[in-house]
């Protein structure tokens, strides 16, 4: 056998293919570039968004003393806070029912109307919603936008604490219950502590759509109700500004924490 | 037998007792997300179909007479002299945007590939730190994302900036506001949904049929074509749908990306029901974009529940 | 390493060492300078104990991995330096491997079409192979419909329709419950003679490798320990792993008392036996003899006569067809007999009776290792 055949036997291993490797590795160089470049932009000192100057956290300052950032941020964590409370309670509720209760007739068809807010597109979603509140005449500022993120964070909700519970042997609670626990007590006691890893999980990533929803909230936000993507739309819409790089940071940060507790919430 | 009815089985505990106390704790259960998802979510949709069939009210909204119109007006268009003639920018748009999400993606498709499945050939632990970093950005705000883009593609951007100052450009070369622009920005944001399935079914891939396939004269592409691909099938298919309808439907990047001329179904239905205060028409338009979907879906379910079938004989 | 007198090899391996290394762990040295020839149309055996390395050398010949040292020869000619898909060599892999989107008749016709083999031809070569393994009207099932015996004779049809030259087969038995294992063992040996293909066959199952082997491999922590015929390493084993390994058997430690020309007299506790003289070990050399429990009788005689030892039993077990007794003949030394069952006038022997244990003519071995 001549040298270059041998060496290719030799280096001939099964599975792997001659350059995906570094593929794999360009291709995150594309994922989180862009973002880095962001994030490197936002200490700039200069007024420029794209030319560097000079570090500086001057940006920061101006968007955390500037009362419209300081409104839309105060209005995006109070629907985030009450959706989530929302969409986690009764998500718990749905995923008792269909990972706990048995086979029953029209299990698929709730499952399948949980996950519709993930299958419709978010534009359908948007100018429905909009659609029906006018129809409805319903006029509830904050409100408006508490009940629209609610629906999509349902799932999101939903599927973690369904994950969790079917990984779960039912055997626990039904060791409780043999053991005198009432089903009450059962849950309380067996079944919640035991998921809590799920809850955590579900409510930190409703958390994090309803804080970046954009789409859903730009077309159902009354007029004076302003998220901070909606905010920070309007924003980039006039143009790009070391200002938007610096909201923009901060929101990409919360979310990296949020995604980094579910994370370990869901590996425990 | 007779031994069962001397020593009786230990009865389990069940959770379980009357068929209609289950029902009720059930539904009860049940109750609260399918009525927020129904009375939410469903029930605007109805309301945008019954929109569709109605007149537009000019200073937004609608008014309470039927009108066919809205969908007229997909196709054709009122002449100066009250004839109707055949419009076609409308069908256009609704080309172009399929025609974009289509390449969108396939691009995620040749690009998420080989990531994909260089992942799942990964030690476990690296394996997971690989998929964490892949959902990061998805769980980041897009409109950020999309927003990173400009940044780099604007004429004032990184590229043209360092280009030029590097002496190989003269003047800016144009690349935001393009459909390429478009594309980077579609495939950039969604193309986690193509890698997350195709990862999960080339792990679950037996590394054993490789070496069967090698064994019986199949070089490595051979085994490529042969073996993994069709193996790696369903997340392929699973991908292209979770890629293809959010990508049909998109706002911000053709928005953001695209400008105002490179218009697609997302960003029409946007301006109908925001500045063009055409609702009907903008309710028809969402209209035919959920029945895409729909339709895309139900191939999609139709094809893997035939397949399960097949399995399950 | 080449084999002289009849036939050519087919697979010749030369001092063949494999190690594995792997982060933060000890490497392993899976086999330690193999060598061993296998020679053409021979149904050839390498047994032994899981992590023996039998599969090790197996997909070294297949190509799935590589030697760390040493030559595989394929018929005379180096095959290091060729990729799996480039040696004429097929395997049947232990759970079959069967490609699950493909239908049987793709799947015997993979090989043939990764060859480039034309429509036609291939199509006649899986209907042949598909009659060859009596599974005619299966062709256009999918795997998942099939049994295990049937998957089996269906990953045995793909390996061969390519006639390769060398067949391996990694315990392809295995997956298989017992009374398939053994109608197979016959299916497999009478194909092998048909087709005239040199089978390897790899199994850690004895009485697989010796009803069906013309030569077996006795392996044993990455080394071969014996290689010949069934017959010679039953009857004839070179050491006491082999002898421990292949059936079952007494080992008794024991000295050479004295020594007549082919006939050495061996001592130990309990008794004398004589066996034959092997070179290298003469008069007060400690040694080990081997002797199978089907070769000694029991009885109720009392006088002590050559080659009888006197002894009482300790267990016994039925096993249906025969009854195995442990005898203790001293503190030391307890010696396992099956009897036959079937024979006319066979005693039964209580727990706790006075017996004598007598080995038949050349049945005590002397062990080399």
């Amino acid at each position: 056998m001549d040298t270059p055949a041998k060496n290719s036997a030799r280096r001939f291993r099964i599975g792997v293919f001659p350059g995906f490797g570094v593929w794999t590795v360009l291709f995150f160089v594309y994922l989180y570039v862009p973002i880095l470049i962001l994030v490197f932009f936002s200490f700039n000192g200069g007024k420029s968004a794209t030319v560097w100057s000079e570090f500086s956290l001057r940006w920061y300052q101006t968007a955390f003393n500037n009362a419209d950032i300081q409104r839309a941020a105060y209005n995006s964590l109070v629907i985030a806070f009450v959706s989530t409370g929302i969409a986690v309670v009764v998500a718990v509720l749905a995923a008792l029912v269909t990972s706990r209760g048995g086979e029953f007739r029209g299990k698929s068809l709730a499952y399948g109307t949980i996950m519709l807010p993930l299958v419709v597109p978010e534009i359908v979603t948007a100018v429905a919603t909009l659609s029906f509140f006018a129809a409805l005449g319903i006029s509830w500022g904050a409100g408006n936008l508490i009940i629209a993120h609610t629906v999509f964070c349902i799932p999101f909700a939903y599927l973690p604490i369904r994950a969790r519970l079917e990984g779960m042997d039912s055997s626990l609670e039904q060791a409780a219950l043999d053991l005198y626990a009432n089903e009450w007590r059962t849950f309380w006691f067996v079944t919640f502590p035991l998921i809590m890893p799920g809850i955590i999980s579900g409510a930190t990533l409703s958390f994090i759509v309803s804080i970046d929803n954009f789409i859903i909230s730009l077309m159902v936000a009354e007029p004076g109700v302003t998220t901070l993507p909606i905010y920070i739309y309007s924003l980039v819409r006039l143009g790009v500004t070391p200002e938007v790089n610096a909201v923009s940071t901060v929101m990409l940060m919360i979310s990296i924490v949020f995604v980094a507790i579910s994370y370990i919430a869901g590996k425990r | 037998m007779t031994i069962d009815a001397k020593f009786p089985a230990p009865k389990l505990p069940q959770i379980r007792r009357s068929a209609d106390s289950d029902f009720f704790n059930r539904w009860a259960r049940l109750f609260p997300s399918l009525f927020i998802i129904g009375f939410f979510m469903l029930a605007p949709i109805l309301v945008v179909g019954t929109y569709s069939f109605l007149e537009a009210d000019p200073y937004g909204g609608v008014r309470p007479n039927y009108s066919s119109a809205a969908y007229a007006q997909l196709v054709f268009e009122e002449n100066l002299d009250g004839s109707w003639g055949f419009n076609p920018s409308y069908v256009k748009i609704l080309w172009r945007s399929i025609l974009i999400a289509g390449i969108s993606t396939a691009l995620c498709l040749i690009v998420g590939f080989p990531v994909a499945y260089y992942m799942a050939r990964q030690p476990v632990d690296k394996r997971n730190f690989l998929v964490l970093l892949i959902t990061i950005p998805f769980w980041t705000n897009l409109l950020i994302r999309t927003y990173c883009w400009i940044l780099i593609l604007r004429d004032t951007g990184l590229v043209n900036n360092s280009l030029i100052s590097a002496g190989i450009l003269d003047a800016p070369f144009k690349m935001l506001y393009t459909n390429g622009a478009i594309l980077l920005g579609l495939v950039y944001t969604f193309v986690p949904f193509m890698i997350l399935p195709i990862y999960a079914s080339v792990e679950r891939l037996d590394l054993r049929l490789l070496e069967a396939g090698h064994d019986l004269y199949a070089t490595r592409w051979q085994v490529m074509r042969e073996i993994i691909l069709p193996l790696a099938k369903p997340g392929i298919i699973a991908g292209s749908i979770l890629v293809f309808i959010p990508c049909i439907g998109a706002f911000i990047a053709p928005d953001l990306l695209g400008g105002s001329k490179k218009l697609m179904i997302g960003s029409l239905i946007q301006l109908q029901f925001s500045s063009s205060r055409n609702w009907p028409f903008g309710a028809a338009v969402t209209l035919v974009l959920l029945a895409f979907v729909l339709i895309v879906l139900m191939i999609y379910a139709m094809k893997s529940s035939g397949k399960k079938d097949l399995e399950a004989a | 390493m080449m084999e002289n007198g009849n036939g050519v090899c087919a697979v010749d391996i030369q001092a063949v060492e494999k190690v594995y290394h792997s982060k933060g762990r000890q490497p392993v040295q899976a086999l330690k300078k193999v060598s061993l020839s296998i020679r053409d149309n021979e149904f050839f055996t390498l047994l032994g104990p899981s992590g023996c390395g039998k599969t090790t050398l197996l997909r070294l010949i297949a190509g799935f991995e590589q030697p760390t040292a040493g030559e595989i020869l394929l018929f005379g000619n180096r095959i290091e330096g060729l990729t799996p898909y480039s040696r004429s060599v097929n395997t049947v892999f232990q759970h079959y491997s069967l490609f699950p989107h493909m239908t049987v008749a793709d799947n015997i016709g993979f090989g043939l079409k990764m060859l480039k083999i034309d429509q036609a031809t291939r199509d006649k070569t899986v209907s042949e192979m598909l009659s060859l393994v009596h599974m005619e009207d299966f062709a256009n099932r999918m795997p998942h419909q099939l049994s295990g015996g049937q998957q089996q004779r269906i990953a045995l049809a793909r390996a061969l329709a390519p006639h390769p030259k060398v067949l391996l087969l990694d315990e392809p038995l295995s997956a298989l419950d017992l009374k398939l294992r053994q109608a197979m063992r016959l299916e497999l040996k009478q194909l092998q003679e048909k087709t005239g293909i040199t089978f390897v066959f790899v199994t850690h199952d004895q009485e697989e490798a010796l009803a069906m082997s013309d030569r077996i491999a006795v392996m044993s922590n990455g080394e071969v320990q014996q290689i010949g015929t069934a017959g010679d390493i039953y009857d004839r084993p070179s050491n006491s792993f082999v002898a421990d390994f292949i059936g079952e058997t007494n080992l008794i430690d024991a000295e050479i008392t004295s020594q007549a020309g082919a006939i050495s007299n061996c001592d130990f506790p309990g008794g004398t036996l004589q066996a034959e003289t092997i070179t290298g070990r003469s008069v007060s050399d400690k040694v080990t003899l081997t002797l199978r429990p089907e070769k000694l009788r029991l009885s109720t005689a009392e006088e002590p006569e050559q080659g009888r030892m006197m002894g009482h039993v300790v267990e016994r077990v039925f096993l249906g067809t025969d009854t195995t007794y442990l005898v203790q003949i001293s503190p030391e030394v307890t010696l396992q007999v099956r009897e036959q069952n079937a024979l006319p006038g066979a005693t039964r022997f209580d727990v706790g009776a006075k017996v004598s244990v007598a080995a038949a003519d050349g049945a005590t071995r002397i062990l080399e290792g």
